[in-house]
């Protein structure tokens, strides 16, 4: 056993040590150290093709196409000649970059990249299982074409949607009866604003649709979405119609067509089914050249036309339909077309002598409210005011039916000196020469009293008026108002008396201590009108007065006609020739919002990088005239006229009276302040109404063009608007490719760009992107103008003989 | 005899366990060598000398200047057939490199000589030898020029 042992005991000591070599030999391993090769294949295949002309080359492939002319440019190098087979979407660019790496023999990966699409590669492993890729970038460009290069293409994209709009406006006034309109062919849908005067059905092509209940002196709106169904591809017309006359006040027919629009340069005459009554307003743009009118009309009165303050027609029909051309020879014998050229000329059409013949009775009803206070014994301004009441008595009674009443004020309304609503001047004179000045001003009392007066005295059909005078400030409050000081007081008491009851209230400043802006308030808030006059001029000033509340109400006689009916045709017309350039671009029409205060001022703003085409202040003047229209200069600082109405005369009947003001171009900025007054005589005028606001149409070049590039086919386009809606849309709509461009923000996201283009050399694709742009007016990679499909306008010419450049990105990757 | 015997199976057992244990410990020690040489003749430094003199000698080469074989990013038949017409040590000293070498191109013609490479062939197994790959135009060609570095 011990022998043994010892048998075992070299080996032991040798197996152990063995042991021990092993682990000091495995220990003192060193670590694997990777020694790799620093790759330049990819730098030197880029030069090699870079160097290498394509008419050099020593490949079969190649020169077989170089035989066959399908090489032509034989002193560009192989790469340009790859990228431009490329860029013309030719397979023939992978297929000559194959035969060269198949003759390379190479076996590291290597691959050719233009712009991130792949043009052929080494080897059939995928580079992204790759241990390590290198790759060299270089931008390439060339020129394609020539006489005898490949043929390239321009495109050209523009939307023409926004320019299937037009707008019918109508006058300041138009009526009285059923007011028929034709808008035309293939129409889309229709919107209408405008402030009608009574309670209306509508029609469309003789179909009942709606009866609207509207509030005159407010413009009421609404849309046929619903009755879209009763449009026809013919003529279309529409019908507003009551049992009573019924008027517009201004307002305006928003119609979409789903075709070209219809000229814009004649002025279409509403059908007018009872009295012919149009104040209305006509606009020339560019150079009048010719011009002609049809009128088509049925009256046994005489109506008359006139343009700014000449008449172009007087005559009748004899109880039968008639048909009135006016040649141009006619019509320049009488008008001076440069007159007519580049502003708003009022236009008139009504009956003639129509008070004659209707024999008609006024029922106006008018009080006189004057101030009696004790500073109205100064300076003998009592007895001037005596001898204006009087004046002012006589001119109101003057006119059949009308009545008037007297009311003194002082520190409240005094009852021994107030005189009931009259037709008898001899009492009412009587009552004036009893009055005494005292006391204080309390305008509000005057004014309250007076509405209750007329309210319980007056016809409820009668159009109802006040007059307030006043020497001095109010200092009186009133606890029906409440306002906590007397001139608010005041003003209030006057917007009570025409928002509650629509009864008038003008307003008279008396010599230079009057608080004229209390009483210009008072008017403008009362929708009458305000005067301001000295001791010398109050007894002229009250006869005006008496003749502007006349004239006010002339509009609403005139409705109130019997036995007459007469009858306009709505495709009576007046058509003009003009030379206005029209600027190529799209028409992008907006609104402003309504100017929200009594003297009617508003402001609006152009668009940048756009052209002013057609601005358009639109005046709700109610039964008044569009006055005056001004333009602040903001240089000058000082307000310009655009239109002042009594360019055509003092007398406002006999004139038109202007809804659509247009603001000629050359007056517009980018920033822009406009103001209105509306009057019934020149020297009366007031703020036009708060809902007044500008039309404007701006012209944006969005007609895009790309160079010449050298394939035209198209993109699956994705487009953000700025409403944060996308739309997926095919450029040309009979693309059926899988590229995919975007113009989106949200697309950043996911592209990291917000713009991309699958092809940067495709002409339609670089159009439309150009399009884009211009239509982002905040560049925003959102799109203000919403557009379908088929709005969009796509052209592509293929362009032979003329060069055109394409440019790409080469990138060669090798890896390991 | 008995005891003969034994005393002969004890010196039996002492000389097998000497041989087993001498065979053993001659195993570790040819383990140990092999694993020196390998580690000294494959070192790492070896060939990174080697990597970096292949991609001098492939750099300087393949340029137009007078040390290269270029022309206008084109291999130049005269260069070439001057180039190989050096001596060994020439070739070194042109290149600026102190390890053998030599290229191969496709088709490689020197002097309208076919030739299957151009430099310092290595006759004999070589211990170290690294390839540089490069791209080339040689007769209007794209072609893969190896360079064959080595000692």
């Amino acid at each position: 056993m011990e022998l043994n042992k010892r048998g075992y005991f070299f080996s032991m000591d040798a197996f152990i040590a063995f042991i021990i070599i092993i682990g000091v030999v495995l220990f003192i391993k060193p670590p694997s150290v990777n020694i790799s090769q620093d790759m330049v294949l990819q730098d030197d295949l880029l030069k090699v093709l870079s160097d290498l002309k394509i008419g050099e080359i020593n490949n079969t492939y190649i020169q077989s196409l170089i035989a066959t002319n399908e090489i032509t440019d034989l002193n560009q190098s192989v790469l340009e000649q790859i990228g431009e087979f490329y860029a013309n979407s030719d397979s023939r660019a992978s297929a000559i970059t194959e035969s060269i790496f198949s003759e390379l023999d190479i076996n590291e990966g290597l691959a050719i990249y233009f712009s991130d699409n792949l043009i052929a590669n080494t080897s059939a492993i995928n580079w992204t299982d790759a241990d390590f890729i290198k790759t060299s970038r270089q931008i390439i460009s060339g020129v394609g074409g020539g006489l005898d290069g490949a043929d390239g293409y321009s495109s050209r994209a523009f939307l023409y949607s926004e320019n299937k709009i037009k707008y019918f406006y109508f006058g300041g006034y138009i009526g009285d009866g059923n007011i028929a309109l034709d808008i035309g062919k293939d129409v889309e849908s229709l919107k209408i604003e405008a402030d009608f005067g009574k309670d209306f059905s509508f029609y469309l092509n003789d179909e009942f649709t709606k009866t609207h209940t509207v509030s005159p002196g407010v413009p009421y709106s609404f849309d046929l979405s619903d009755y879209s169904d009763k449009f026809v591809t013919g003529e279309n017309q529409i019908l507003f119609a009551s049992p009573d006359n019924i008027y517009i006040a201004g307002g305006y027919a928003k119609v979409t067509y789903n075709t070209s629009p219809v000229s814009n340069n004649k002025y279409t005459f509403p059908g007018i089914d009872g009295l012919i009554n149009i104040y209305d307003s006509v606009y020339v743009p560019g150079n009048l050249t010719e011009m002609d009118a049809m009128l088509h009309f049925n009256s046994t009165i005489d109506i008359f036309l006139q343009i700014g303050n000449t008449t172009i027609y007087s005559g009748n029909s004899n109880g039968e339909e008639k048909t009135v051309v006016l040649s141009n020879a006619i019509l320049s014998s009488m008008l001076d077309y440069n007159e007519l050229t580049g502003k708003t000329v009022p236009l008139r059409l009504g009956l003639k002598n129509i008070s004659h013949e209707t024999n008609y009775t006024v029922n106006l009803e008018v009080f006189s409210l004057t101030d009696l206070s004790g500073s109205m014994n100064l300076q003998g301004k009592i007895e001037i005011a005596k001898a204006a009441n009087k004046v002012f008595v006589d001119y109101i009674l003057n006119s059949s039916g009308t009545r008037a009443g007297l009311i003194g004020y002082q520190t409240d309304s005094v009852q021994e000196y107030y005189h009931p609503l009259s037709t008898d001047d001899v009492s009412l004179k009587s009552k004036i020469d009893e009055w005494l000045g005292n006391a204080a001003t309390c305008v509000c009392c005057g004014i309250n009293d007076g509405v209750e007066k007329l309210l319980n005295e007056s016809d409820p059909g009668a159009p109802k008026s006040l007059v307030v005078m006043s020497d001095g400030k109010a200092n009186v409050k009133c606890s029906e108002q409440g306002t906590g000081a007397a001139s608010t007081d005041a003003i209030k008491a006057a917007c009570d008396a025409y928002n509650n009851y629509g009864i008038k209230v003008y307003s008279i400043a008396f010599g230079d201590d009057a608080d004229q802006e209390t009483l210009q308030d008072i008017a403008s808030c009362g929708n009458g009108n305000y005067y301001y006059g000295g001791i010398d001029q109050m007894v002229e000033l009250y006869k005006k007065i008496a003749e502007d509340i006349i004239r006010a109400n002339y509009v609403e006689q005139t409705v109130i006609g019997f036995g007459i009916h007469t009858e306009l045709f709505p495709d009576s017309y007046i058509n003009f020739e003009s030379d206005e350039d029209i600027p190529y671009g799209m028409i992008i029409t907006s609104e402003t919002d309504i100017f929200a205060n009594n003297i009617s001022q508003g402001s609006f703003t152009i668009p940048s990088n756009s052209i002013p085409y057609e601005v358009n202040l639109v005046s709700y003047s109610g039964s008044k005239w569009t006055n005056l229209v001004e333009v602040y200069d903001n240089s000058s600082g000082l307000w310009e006229a655009v239109f002042n109405l009594t360019e055509y005369g003092d007398f406002y009947t006999l004139l038109g009276d202007p809804y659509v003001i247009k603001i000629p171009n050359e007056k517009i900025v980018e920033d822009n302040t406009v103001r209105v007054n509306v009057a019934l005589s020149p020297e009366n005028a007031s703020g036009g109404s708060s809902y007044d606001k500008v039309i404007y149409s701006i012209i944006k070049d969005v007609a895009a063009y790309s160079p010449v590039l050298p394939v035209a086919n198209g993109c699956v386009w994705h487009i953000e608007f700025e409403d944060n809606t996308n739309d997926t849309m095919l450029f040309p709509p009979t693309y059926d490719g899988s590229d995919d461009c975007y113009y989106a923000e949200d697309n950043y996201f996911v592209t990291g760009t917000n713009i991309v283009l699958a092809n940067p050399n495709d002409a339609i694709s670089y159009a439309i992107l150009n399009l884009l742009e211009s239509l982002d007016l905040n560049s925003n990679k959102k799109i203000e103008t919403k557009f379908s499909e088929s709005d969009m306008s796509l052209s592509s010419i293929e362009v032979s003989g003329l060069p055109f450049a394409w440019e790409t990105e080469v990138q060669v990757r090798s890896w390991q | 005899m008995k005891q003969y015997i034994l005393t002969n199976k004890k010196a039996q057992v002492w000389s097998l366990d000497l041989l087993v244990a001498f065979m053993i410990f001659t195993a570790g020690i040819i383990i140990v060598y092999f694993f020196a040489i390998n580690y000294i003749q494959g070192s790492p430094v070896i060939l990174r000398e080697l990597f970096f003199e292949g991609e001098l000698a492939s750099s300087t080469l393949m340029s137009d200047e007078a040390t290269g074989i270029l022309s206008s990013g084109k291999i130049n038949q005269t260069k070439l057939d001057e180039f190989d017409a050096l001596t060994d040590q020439q070739k070194k000293i042109r290149l600026g490199v102190s390890n053998s070498f030599y290229f191969t191109i496709p088709d490689l013609e020197i002097a309208g000589v076919s030739k299957s490479a151009v430099g310092i062939l290595n006759t004999t197994s070589t211990n170290n030898q690294v390839q540089t790959s490069r791209i080339v135009i040689y007769q209007n060609k794209p072609v893969k020029l190896s360079l064959i570095s080595w000692n």
